[in-house]
């Protein structure tokens, strides 16, 4: 196993740990607002400072693990469930189907990659569930095209068939003989996948789209640190180094996984 | 006789070099004094000084126009017009103008164009509310003298305050192409005041120089540009780095302004930071139509669970907070009782939802628009505040349209606006957010009751000076009995300008740079 997966593995196994025990980890409640301790810098108390409203900054940064982390893999299970399944239809039943299937993937690939997300969110309404339905509606279409391409492959190769001569049917073939072998790539896709969401939803909270407030994440941390980068740098320094180390974790992650798993590339390449 | 010759020679040579030495030292002292004066201002709205339907934003207005009248403190004073006649109780206005004033194209300032102006105005429907609404006919009755027919029961003092509105400016009828057509686009906004627009590129730039007709104290810069910069942030920066001289705040107040987190900053980095408190109180606004905020007791205990003290340090105590009254000193006829009106004061105002019937399972929602940020913070604080008295809040942050769209169809419980405005608008204002008759109060009221109706009409309507004040204190006993809302904080214009900009002055709410000049540059 690379080192690069181990090591991007044990950063995004941190990552959730914090997200889930974010409560107990941080004993001061994220929201609390407390106007005697307005833009307080680093102190013991407040390790990573307090915000505008007094709020202590490390408690919404560990919440806003939990705030991200969630929209992030919700996103990608979404995905991964409407991806294999159009991509299992289309490849296996092809024809019409595939047509179909295929053209409607081509039209949600030629919209820019921001625009829908913004589009929808426009129509219903700026928030973290809007983002996560607007990002899941847009990124499905890769993991169609990457399932439909290996079932193609697959559907033709002698365990299909012999499972048809052995009389299965057409779903269990999908459910037990394809899909188990198509989702390797997928993986390292998801991997990435899960990178490029952490740094959408926080950009598009940035701008107002996602979380609302006064709930924690890492986007609109930073967008409501934008009026303080001169005097109080760190309300942008902690929520930007977590996105990096996350979106750097599951970059790793994902390079890893693809060398490991991809024969071609020679595997066991240990960085 | 040689060294006489020798003598005079000398002599000769030693007073063409004075000679030639003074000179020079003239040309060159002449030249530093004639050094174009300029100043480059960073403004966040374009002054739409070439709309096709407009007249143009605030700032130009008062750049480049006067208008007929002042409102000076609680009086009308002439400006355009030398004098006026009131009839039939003030239902009929005639203006007798001023005949030595010339537009800053060398024409002269009649009737005429005052009618040009009003029939513009009339044409797209701008002042609508605070004034072309009220006038039934304009009757121009010579080159010096206009008459204004209100339409009945629409006369009062209040309608006088809005002919020194920004929108009453008076422009000449060249302004636009075809000239004299009032419906036509804007081509060269023509008025009479100190500066006159010399280039404009629409989102871009407005340039004024002196206009050289102008009848009272010429300018003294030789240039003035305004950027139009509509980033908050893009506009401190413009300024850290030098490429523009002053930041100026929507002269209107509460919106496109210096961030007030930035402006302690901004003082630290050696910038000059001026402000001027307006006749304008950001307040929190509650559906009073409906339960449970059409009950005075809650509007009360709304009163009593806000810390004005927090919502001011949030803005790093630059603005004042609306404790003891609720507006500021430009209101007509505030009076500072030192009292608070609400103290703040949790146990009171949890006893009093809890005898309303409120608790935390109540769905109340506070609506905040979410391209202002400041908005977004001043509810979050809200919203933790009224936590505290065992209310569950839900802050709802929309984009405008749906915003709009909540309030017009009153699916809101609180919101964050404000009441009154820029010295010039501070009657017509209080009118238009407290009086259901007033055409501005339908899309944008704030509070009303009948119990406020006969002294806030008798305030804003009376050419009696002493019976106004009489019933403006009447006024702002009952609306603070009656609890519409809490006001929050009084809005203020800011100027943030460098050190060498000197004599940036504010004439009433706006700041002027009519005497600037800059030193050491």
């Amino acid at each position: 196993m690379p080192k690069t997966v181990r090591i991007g593995a044990i950063i995004i196994i941190c990552l959730l740990v914090v997200a889930c025990l974010a409560p107990v980890l941080t004993p001061v409640n994220p929201l609390a607002v407390n106007m005697g301790e307005k833009l307080q810098g680093l102190s013991r108390q407040h390790p990573m400072g307090t915000d505008q409203l007094g709020r202590d900054v490390l408690s919404r940064v560990l919440y806003g693990a939990r705030t991200s982390m969630a929209a992030s893999f919700s996103v990608v299970i979404i995905c991964l469930a409407v991806g294999i399944a159009i991509g299992c239809i289309a490849g296996f039943y092809g024809g019409v189907i595939d047509e179909l299937l295929m053209r409607l993937v081509d039209i949600m690939m030629a919209f820019p990659p921001f625009i829908l997300p913004i589009a929808i969110t426009g129509i219903l309404g700026p928030s973290l569930t809007n983002i996560i339905i607007a990002l899941a509606l847009t990124s499905w279409v890769g993991y169609a095209r990457m399932v439909r391409s290996s079932v193609l492959t697959l559907k033709h190769l002698d365990f299909v068939a012999a499972a048809k001569a052995m009389g299965s049917s057409r779903s269990r073939i999908i459910r037990e003989h394809i899909v188990p072998n198509a989702v390797h790539p997928l993986v390292v896709y998801a991997a990435f996948n899960a990178s490029h969401t952490i740094l959408a939803i926080s950009g598009l909270s940035f701008i107002g789209l996602g979380a609302q407030p006064p709930t924690p994440e890492w986007g609109n941390m930073l967008s409501e640190a934008c009026s303080f980068m001169g005097s109080s740098p760190y309300l942008f320094i902690f929520p930007g180094l977590m996105i990096m180390l996350t979106v750097l974790a599951f970059n790793l992650l994902g390079d890893g996984l693809r060398d490991y798993l991809d024969p071609r590339l020679g595997t066991e390449v240990d960085l | 006789m040689k060294r006489a010759l020798t003598i005079t020679s000398i002599l000769l040579i030693s007073i063409l070099f004075i000679c030639i030495s003074v000179a020079c030292k003239k040309e060159v002292s002449s030249s530093t004094q004639s050094a174009p004066q300029e100043l480059t201002i960073a403004y966040g709205n374009d002054t739409d000084a070439n709309s096709k339907n407009g007249v143009g934003d605030m700032l130009l207005k008062i750049f480049n126009s006067d208008r007929l009248v002042e409102l000076v403190g609680d009086e009308v004073k002439p400006s355009l017009a030398e004098s006026w006649d009131l009839k039939d109780n003030g239902q009929t206005i005639v203006f007798h103008l001023r005949k030595d004033v010339k537009f800053s194209d060398g024409t002269p300032f009649t009737a005429d164009a005052v009618k040009f102006t009003y029939d513009r105005l009339k044409k797209f429907k701008l002042n609508q509310w605070t004034q072309i609404d009220r006038i039934a006919s304009i009757e121009v009755n010579g080159p010096n003298t206009i008459t204004f027919h209100i339409k009945p029961g629409q006369e009062g003092f209040i309608v006088l305050t809005a002919f020194a509105e920004y929108q009453s400016s008076i422009m000449s009828p060249n302004s636009t192409d075809p000239k004299g057509d009032p419906g036509a686009p804007l081509a060269n906004l023509t008025g009479t005041g100190p500066w006159k627009v010399a280039d404009y590129k629409k989102n871009q730039y407005t340039e004024f120089v002196p206009n050289p007709y102008y009848y009272g104290k010429k300018p003294t810069l030789d240039k003035v540009t305004v950027k139009y910069i509509p980033q908050a942030q893009a506009r401190v920066l413009a300024i850290q780095s030098g490429s523009v001289d002053a930041v100026v705040d929507y002269y209107h107040g509460g919106s496109s302004y210096t961030p007030r987190n930035m402006l302690k900053t901004l003082q630290d980095q050696g910038f000059q930071v001026l402000k001027k408190e307006l006749p304008m109180t950001v307040v929190l606004a509650c559906n009073y139509k409906k339960a449970p905020w059409n009950n005075v007791e809650v509007r009360q205990g709304l009163n009593y669970a806000v810390n004005k003290d927090d919502v001011a340090a949030l803005f790093d105590g630059w603005l004042t907070p609306a404790k003891t009254r609720m507006f500021s000193d430009l209101a007509p006829f505030i009076v500072e009782s030192g009292e608070q009106e609400y103290p703040f004061n949790l146990d009171q105002a949890a006893k009093m939802f809890k005898e309303a019937g409120l608790t935390g399972d109540t769905k109340i929602n506070l609506m905040a628009q979410g391209q202002n940020p400041d908005e977004v913070k001043l509810c979050e604080l809200i919203k933790s505040q009224l936590a505290k008295t065992g209310l569950n809040v839900q802050l709802d942050v929309l984009e405008s349209g749906l915003y709009s769209d909540r309030q017009k169809n009153g699916d809101w419980d609180l919101r964050v606006y404000y009441i009154g405005g820029p010295e010039r608008r501070k009657y017509t204002r209080i009118a238009g957010r407290f009086d259901p008759d007033s055409a501005e109060f339908g899309p944008a009221g704030y509070f009303t009751s009948p119990e406020l109706i006969p002294s806030l009409r008798k305030a804003v309507g009376s050419f009696n000076q002493e019976e106004r004040e009489e019933n403006f204190k009447v006024f702002y006993n009952k609306a603070k009995d009656l609890a519409g809302g809490v006001p929050l904080y009084y809005d203020a214009v800011f100027v943030v300008a460098k050190q060498n900009v000197k004599n940036i002055e504010y004439v009433s709410t706006e700041p002027r740079f009519d005497n600037v000049f800059i030193a050491n540059k």
